[in-house]
């Protein structure tokens, strides 16, 4: 059974369908592509899943339940995390904290609890200090810990979006754009992260504009436009399409 | 000399807790005395603000309102129905919590100045509520005989200091705790926090009650050291200066709000010598202070606490 | 209820409801060109009044003359306050909140002049359209009803067409849509947003002129007067020019109906109330006003 299933999903906005009938599914374990032209509606899929937008039809199957009625934090809890195509970091927090924030649900302390200091928050302030710090090895931000995020570059505040969505534990991870904006170094970089977050056991659905990333990572990719599906298979399969080729090139592919 | 010094920092509120416990024992005039009570006193409403709007990033104009729902409250259960303070003292806060609790309701929906005009209209509510509630609260003649929680008046400011020094350690716990770092998510990014697992509605709910508690009690105290509540103790140019003491002290530092609501209350005390122009003197400091927030902010005390803070942030979260 | 007291209703409700939609319009027109909210528009007001009151009734200025000078003096007064306090925040990019707190710092401290100026008794003067009811169809209705009427109409036409019709109204209006494409086209930014500033405080000054008739000069009275006008910019829809005038006029209406078929003692609550609940029903008012977030 998939992990993550969306069936005929639809989301309108006015008179606009951004996303049409769309059906997804990202199994357990795989790294799944998600692209299409710019204004496909990728995003907004994504919006949808996470429950930021309601959707106007369809379903969003997750883990077996249906999750498209649950709201963002909630849907959070049932193990989605994400990242966001313009991140979306506490700028005035630092790093360790804006870490800590994917914490959030795992963290137990009550107010009471917090107000006495007692040891129950000490020793949860302990554990999860281990775990951020984990996090921050595996995007490389150690040493920036206690720095104020907004003064850090731009490719470390993309890193730092994903350490917080992982320490979440989540099963399915989505990626909004991960690799743009970054150079060629901090790319492969990032596709050394990825492969080491589904070593752990956390499944992929990422949205990318940049090729080589979506072909070196993903098992299965999906191609929109317009929101409705037009292509899926690996990434060599699609690539031959005469739909995708199309669509991508604005002519019809004689090859 | 530095060393001493990051110790005096580190440590700030205990200094300022000791300084301020020498005030009773070197004796100082009743009036001056009563003014540095009122000080205190005004420091929790503002740290109830610090907590909202310094952590929370949401901005209310109604706390007069909840201020005095928490006067009344103790004054009109001891005054009408002689309950015991210390009891009334315990309910005041409660009660005022469940009703900032309902404005903290539209904050679900609304943020900037849609908020902040309701929160004005929900002020309003309750001081025209109590100008027009005669039989129970004296309406506009005020009600008196307010008896105080302890007769001692040394005793009494101990009393006081004892609440600010416990509120302000609580404080300051619980803004580097999982639920102060939710609340400051909110601030900057609900969206961010709300996909981060954070019950944003909770949260806000959570900080409008946190925050109308502390008002509440800040209320009870007010009414415990005036003896006489009268409506217009209670209007927005009220909830205007205390958050204004807020900005002054740097939004979100708990000694900053301690300090700035020792300094504005005395502020028109200090300015006495000018009679009846220094309402006006005072206020205009105030937008002067607003208006250079940013270059005060390089020099000003409230940055010093401010460092001070993210040093401790780092403590909790264990350090180097 | 009679159709004379029924009319008669309509025209008190109307008027203040005009009195209330200069000043949420004065907001609005703040609001569309920085993205502030003034939180001092019903103290602004109030001073208008006062100094009305020194020119007319103490200086015995011809009530035209007084009522220029007035909003001349209120004008340069908001235009100097853009130029020297708001519009350098603006600049030097503060924390919008902090500057929002600016205009309630302000507030505090016009309250507090006006007190030192012209002390806490109420004030009135001569109503200057005369106080005596005219008798039309049975329906006893003031003078100055009617004067108020042509005042604000005229008012808002030239209103209107100093923004859709003159070169300085036009750039006003650039920069209130798109700021950064109007400073590209060469408009200056911050004089327009003075600009801005200057009607606004002109449109206060005018409404505390136009309320001299119907309630005494207090101090404090730009308190109560200006969560009015809040309610009517707001629930007409912020920053619209229409919704400001339908707005206050719905809430001068609904107030004067409350106070006379229900209570009087809790009007100001009933207005309070309708405001919160249209808040929390329709957030973004009758006209537009979209304050939703884009992700």
């Amino acid at each position: 059974m998939a992990l993550l299933e969306t069936i005929g999903l639809v989301k309108r906005f006015g008179g606009l369908t951004a996303v049409d009938h769309l059906d997804l599914q990202v199994n357990e374990g795989e790294i799944c592509g998600l692209i299409g032209p710019n204004g496909s509606g990728k995003t907004t899929v994504l919006n949808v899943i996470t429950g930021i937008y309601k959707n106007d039809g369809g379903k969003v199957i997750f883990n077996g339940k249906e999750i498209h009625i649950l709201t963002p934090h909630e849907i959070c809890e049932h193990g989605i995390a994400r990242t966001f195509q313009n991140i979306r970091v506490l700028g005035s927090q630092t790093v360790y904290d804006n870490v800590r924030l994917g914490l959030h649900i795992q963290t137990k302390s009550d107010l009471f609890n917090i107000i006495f200091n007692t040891k129950q928050v000490r020793e949860e302030n302990e554990r999860i200090r281990k775990i951020i710090e984990e996090a921050l090895d595996i995007v490389g931000l150690r040493k920036e810990k206690n720095e104020i995020t907004k003064n850090l570059p731009y490719g470390k505040q993309k890193v730092l979006e994903i350490a917080r969505a992982i320490v979440a534990k989540p099963k399915l991870l989505l990626l909004d754009e991960p690799a743009a904006g970054l150079n060629t170094a901090e790319t492969e970089n990032l596709m050394e992260i990825v492969r080491n977050i589904r070593k752990r056991g956390i499944s992929i659905l990422l949205i990318e504009h940049e090729m080589a990333f979506v072909g070196g990572l993903t098992d299965k990719v999906y191609v929109i436009n317009y929101g409705k599906k037009i292509a899926e298979g690996t990434f060599n399969e699609i690539k031959k399409n005469p739909s995708v080729i199309q669509v991508y090139l604005g002519t019809k592919g004689d090859e | 000399m530095g060393k001493i010094f990051d110790t005096i920092k580190n440590n700030i509120l205990i200094v300022i807790a000791l300084l301020l416990a020498l005030i009773p024992v070197i004796g100082v005039p009743s009036y001056q005395f009563y003014i540095i009570e009122r000080g205190l006193q005004n420091a929790i409403i503002v740290i109830s603000l610090v907590i909202l709007l310094g952590y929370t990033g949401q901005l209310s104009l109604g706390h007069a309102g909840l201020l005095a729902t928490g006067a009344y409250t103790y004054g009109i259960l001891v005054v009408s129905y002689n309950v015991n303070p210390w009891i009334a003292f315990l309910i005041a806060p409660i009660f005022t919590a469940l009703i900032g609790a309902l404005l903290g309701i539209p904050s679900f929906k609304l943020t900037g100045p849609f908020l902040v005009v309701t929160t004005i209209a929900l002020g309003e509510i309750v001081r025209i509520l109590i100008l027009n509630w005669e039989k129970l609260t004296g309406g506009p003649y005020g009600l008196t005989g307010i008896t105080s929680i302890i007769s001692n008046s040394k005793l009494m400011f101990y009393l006081i200091l004892i609440i600010v020094y416990f509120i302000s350690v609580a404080t300051s716990r619980l803004s580097v705790s999982k639920i102060g770092l939710a609340f400051k998510a909110i601030k900057e990014d609900e969206v961010a926090a709300e996909v981060m697992g954070v019950d944003v509605k909770r949260y806000k709910l959570l900080a409008f009650t946190i925050s109308s508690f502390l008002a509440g009690l800040s209320g009870a105290i007010f009414a415990s050291l005036t003896g006489y509540l009268n409506p217009d103790s209670f209007t927005f140019a009220d909830s205007a200066t205390f958050l204004l003491m807020t900005v002054l002290g740097g939004m979100s530092s708990v000694p900053g709000a301690i300090l700035s609501s020792l300094a504005v209350t005395a502020l028109p005390e200090i300015l006495r010598f000018m009679a009846r122009s220094r309402m006006v003197i005072y206020s205009l400091v105030l937008l002067l202070i607003i208006r250079y927030s940013k270059q005060l902010s390089s020099v000003k005390i409230s940055k010093f606490f401010l460092k001070k803070k993210n040093k401790e942030d780092l403590v909790v979260g264990g350090g180097e | 209820m009679s159709l004379a007291t029924l009319i008669q209703l309509i025209f008190q409700g109307l008027n203040m409801g005009l009195i209330y939609a200069l000043a949420a319009l004065g907001i609005s027109l703040i609001w569309n060109a920085s993205g502030l909210f003034n939180f001092s528009q019903g103290d602004l007001l109030t001073i208008g009044g006062y100094i009305m009151l020194t020119f007319f009734s103490f200086l015995s200025l011809p009530y035209p003359v007084a009522f220029l000078i007035t909003i001349v003096i209120m004008g340069i007064a908001g235009y100097l306050l853009s130029k020297g306090y708001f519009y350098p925040m603006f600049q030097q990019n503060f924390n919008p909140q902090i500057i929002l707190i600016g205009t309630v710092a302000l507030s505090v401290f016009i309250r507090n002049s006006v007190l030192l100026t012209w002390g806490p008794n109420a004030k009135t003067y001569t109503n200057p359209f005369g106080s005596k009811p005219l008798a039309l169809f049975g329906v006893n209705l003031m003078p100055h009803y009617f004067w108020n009427i042509v005042i604000v109409a005229v008012l808002v036409l030239a209103l209107q067409m100093f923004l859709k019709g003159t070169v300085i109204g036009i750039a006003m209006r650039a920069v209130a849509q798109k700021p950064v494409a109007a400073s590209l086209m060469g408009v200056k930014v911050g004089q327009m947003i003075s600009l801005t500033f200057l009607l606004s405080t002109g449109l206060a000054a005018i409404s505390g002129i136009l309320i001299a008739p119907i309630i005494p000069l207090t101090p404090e009275m730009g308190g109560l007067l200006a969560i009015k006008a809040f309610a009517a910019a707001l629930i007409g829809g912020l920053g619209s020019f229409g919704g400001a005038l339908v707005g206050g006029i719905i809430i001068g209406i609904a107030e004067v109906f409350f106070a006379t078929l229900v209570t009087s003692t809790y009007k100001d609550v009933f207005i309070f109330a309708v405001l919160i609940a249209f808040l929390m029903i329709r957030p973004g008012g009758i006209f537009r006003a979209d304050i939703s977030e884009k992700v």
